[in-house]
């Protein structure tokens, strides 16, 4: 006689309806937290972005800034020469819009110009230092267990290594010329070597923001600043036709490219350059004294209450306003 | 026979199944805990996004401190409190510090400016009422003829009003300032006629009188001086001073727009000094319009020497001071409103408005630290006001001001859990529209359906909408 009972065919079912049941409960549940979930993580994707946007338009002020005044290059892709200065947005010498060399060249960036600024990380900058803050360690037991302290380089703060540490391609050879190894430190990882090819960028930097610029006075511009992989081109039409000629290798496609547009954020701002600089005092005081003489002091100064604060130097001018524009201008 | 279960059986198969069952009554209930409290965490996540997206957005908008649709909740200034200065302003018609404006005629707050190094009061009944949202051309009521403009093509330097489109270059000799770099100076409202020492008088006079050059008077009266390096100056009488544009841009910015909106709309580091013309009057004291005699500095930092930072406003701390209803809110039990770090006393207003329209707040003795300077210098307004009672408490704020030649934009998300009564805060500078830019924002004359913001197309757009900042054409 078996001891099994016999199980009724209805009760098989019920079973199956319970567990069921609880599994599609919990299967909802578990549904509704995933979404909950991913939705969290677009939300926080729409902060970074704005975020991105934010760093955007630092890099853009950075830029009206430097350009006005410093940085131009003939040609970017020669190493060694002498960055040429130019004298503001509206030059100084003869209130005309500037940048520019000399007083009878032309502006280097003319109103009504646009540029369009992705932003990338190089893999190796130009003038890339190492993060390796001790090159010129004291050699020690600590450092060299066993040394003897006989041994001439036991305890003396030699200076072996350049400091900071410039980081260099990695095919340099140490017998390179100097002038060599500079040049390669000074231009970078580019494709092709150092002389020509265009910067090697990080893959995870890139398409995740850029600024565009567009000088529509003397010293007024249009920032517009993006986060997506749209490199800051207005639209498809720019991008097979835009200043900047066909550029459609870029993106491969204008469905690709329509994509990157819908999941970008945009923003757009308003600013004016100043030939003013900021966030400087040029010496502490210019004071009579008791005897009828001015004394001047240095730089670095006392503020009252015996705070110290450093000179803080701005030599590229400084913005009179900033201005969020709630859409989009019809020229930017 | 049929086999039945045997009572140990039954106990066993019930105890075993009571087993499961708070098993799996447990682990749901668990589950559904764990998806309430990921939920409660996620709607707070939520809550301190949008909070940071909405601090984001007063820095960009300073929707904070102006609503340009106006605002129906704030039932004494239709969120517009900085557009004008009126008699729905609290303590408008008080009177000042310890009576003394009240024994002076016509003691209306807003004449006056207060003064802390001096501890007087700056009184000047020419002022007209500007805020920092004052448009320059308002032409009617209290605000007639606040800064008009006066068009003079054949010589710019008696142009007057603001232009949009005017960028102050560095080329333009308007632009400049024409004084004396080391001349000791001390404010004009200090004690007349007492002179204790070259550092204690106004305008030494060492090398000259500069009056002469830069003026805002266009043709100032240089009459005798007899409190200089020198002694008496003697006469030159009245005189056309060659350059008025530029001391009459910061007069005007000043009394416009306040001691903030100065230095928001000055070039960085502009020397904020100024000669002539200076209408002082208080009691007894009378001062003889010795024109570069009465310089004036607005940075609330007197007897010291160029270069200072007295002159540059580079030593001094100025907060964008709002004013609306929330500054007499308590954010918290363990935060007082604004009105509370000014002791409750009736001049609260009187040196909100004074340091807001004319003087420095940081040498004020009240604000000897940032903690008091921010919760003066900044609205605490609920994210969301109507909410359920479950959802987490979050408030925020943007402080505005500017120290050691830097505007600084600082943000704070403040949230409190419904659940532990936790509090934290997230702070962080932001870098955002600019007073000047926040006014060029708002529509002068809002069209209908705006909500008073301007519509901007392009530079010299006839469809661009006349801003704050524009004048009626």
């Amino acid at each position: 006689m078996s001891l099994i009972r016999p199980v009724q065919p209805c009760r098989r079912g019920t079973v199956l309806i319970v567990v069921a049941g609880i599994s599609a409960l919990l299967a909802t549940i578990s549904l509704a937290f995933l979404l909950r979930m991913r939705a969290d993580g677009e939300e926080v994707r729409l902060m970074l972005m704005l975020t991105q946007n934010r760093m955007s338009l630092y890099a853009a002020s950075n830029y009206i800034l430097e350009a006005g005044r410093i940085g131009w290059d003939t040609n970017a892709d020669v190493p060694n020469q002498v960055h040429h200065e130019a004298y503001g947005w509206i030059d100084v010498r003869d209130g005309q819009p500037g940048p520019k060399l000399s007083l009878s060249s032309a502006s280097l960036f003319p109103i009504a110009t646009i540029g369009r600024f992705p932003l990338e990380a190089w893999r190796r900058p130009p003038c890339a230092i190492g993060l390796d803050q001790v090159p010129n360690p004291i050699v020690t037991e600590v450092t060299n267990p066993g040394i003897s302290r006989s041994d001439a380089r036991y305890g003396r703060p030699f200076l072996r290594n350049i400091d900071p540490m410039p980081v260099q391609s990695a095919t340099l050879t140490a017998s390179a010329l100097p002038s060599v190894a500079f040049a390669d430190w000074v231009m970078g990882d580019r494709v092709g070597g150092i002389s020509s090819g265009t910067p090697i960028m990080r893959p995870e930097s890139q398409g995740l923001g850029w600024f565009r610029i567009y000088r529509d006075g003397p010293a007024t511009f249009v920032i517009t600043v993006g986060a997506g992989g749209t490199r800051g081109f207005k639209d498809w039409n720019e991008v097979v036709s835009g200043p900047w000629g066909d550029q459609t290798s870029l993106f491969g496609g204008q469905l690709v490219f329509e994509s990157m547009l819908s999941g970008e954020v945009r923003q757009w701002f308003r600013a004016e350059w100043s030939a003013a600089i900021g966030g400087i005092q040029p010496a502490r005081e210019a004071k009579q004294n008791s005897h009828g003489n001015y004394t001047f002091k240095q730089f670095g100064w006392e503020l009252h209450g015996g705070q110290v604060y450093a000179s803080r130097g701005n030599a590229c001018g400084t913005f009179s306003f900033f201005q969020r524009l709630r859409h989009p201008p019809e020229r930017w | 026979m049929r086999r039945a279960f045997t009572l140990i059986e039954l106990l066993i198969a019930m105890a075993l199944g009571t087993v499961i069952i708070y098993t799996a009554v447990a682990g749901f209930r668990l589950a559904s805990s764990s998806i309430t409290i990921a939920n409660r965490l996620s709607l707070e996540n939520r809550i301190i996004r949008a909070g940071m997206a909405n601090a984001l957005d007063q820095a960009d908008f300073w929707t904070d401190v102006d609503a340009p649709g106006g605002d129906t909740t704030d039932t004494a200034f239709n969120g517009q409190a900085l557009r004008v200065w009126t008699e729905k302003h609290p303590y408008y018609r008080i009177g000042g510090r310890n009576a003394d404006i009240d024994s002076l005629p016509g003691g209306d707050w807003w004449m006056y400016s207060w003064h802390p190094d001096n501890e007087s009061f700056e009184f000047e009944p020419s002022r007209t009422k500007g805020a920092p949202f004052t448009p320059f051309s308002a032409s009617s009521g209290a605000m007639a003829a606040l800064w008009p403009r006066v068009s003079n093509p054949a010589n710019p330097e008696l142009e007057r009003g603001w232009s949009a489109t005017y960028a102050w270059p560095a080329s333009d000799p308007r632009t400049w300032w024409y004084g004396d770099y080391g001349s000791v100076l001390d404010e004009c409202w200090a004690d007349m006629g007492s002179p204790v020492g070259p550092n204690f008088l106004f305008n030494w006079q060492e090398t000259g009188r500069y009056g002469l050059f830069a003026n805002r008077n266009a043709r100032p009266n240089l009459g005798n001086d007899t409190v200089t390096f020198y002694g008496d100056s003697g006469r030159f009488g009245q005189v056309d001073a060659s350059h008025s544009w530029r001391d009459n841009q910061l007069w005007s910015l000043r009394n416009s727009l306040g001691v903030y909106g100065l230095a928001d709309y000055l070039p960085a580091n502009a020397i904020s000094v100024i000669y002539g013309g200076f209408d002082y009057t208080r009691a007894s004291d009378t001062i003889t319009p010795v024109d570069e005699r009465t310089v004036q500095q607005f940075t609330g930092m007197s007897n010291y020497h160029f270069p200072q930072q007295a002159r540059t406003m580079q030593g001094t701390v100025i907060g964008f001071f709002p004013f609306n209803p929330y500054m007499f809110i308590s954010p918290s039990s363990e935060q007082q409103p604004l009105w509370y770090n000014y002791n409750n006393s009736e001049d609260t207003i009187n040196r909100i408005i004074g340091q807001q329209r004319g003087q420095s707040s940081y040498k004020d003795g009240r604000f000897d630290n940032y903690a008091r300077l921010y919760n003066s210098t900044s609205i605490v307004k609920p994210l969301l006001p109507q909410k359920p009672d479950s959802w987490p408490d979050c408030s925020v704020r943007t402080y505005r001001h500017l120290k050691v030649g830097h505007f600084i934009t600082s943000c704070e998300v403040t949230w409190t859990s419904p659940l532990t009564g936790e509090r934290s805060s997230i702070s962080f500078n932001s870098f955002g529209t600019t007073l000047r830019g926040a006014r060029q924002q708002r529509a002068l004359n809002p069209s209908p359906g705006s909500g008073g913001w301007a519509a901007w197309y392009k530079l010299g757009d006839s469809r661009n909408d006349l801003t704050l900042d524009d004048y009626v054409p």
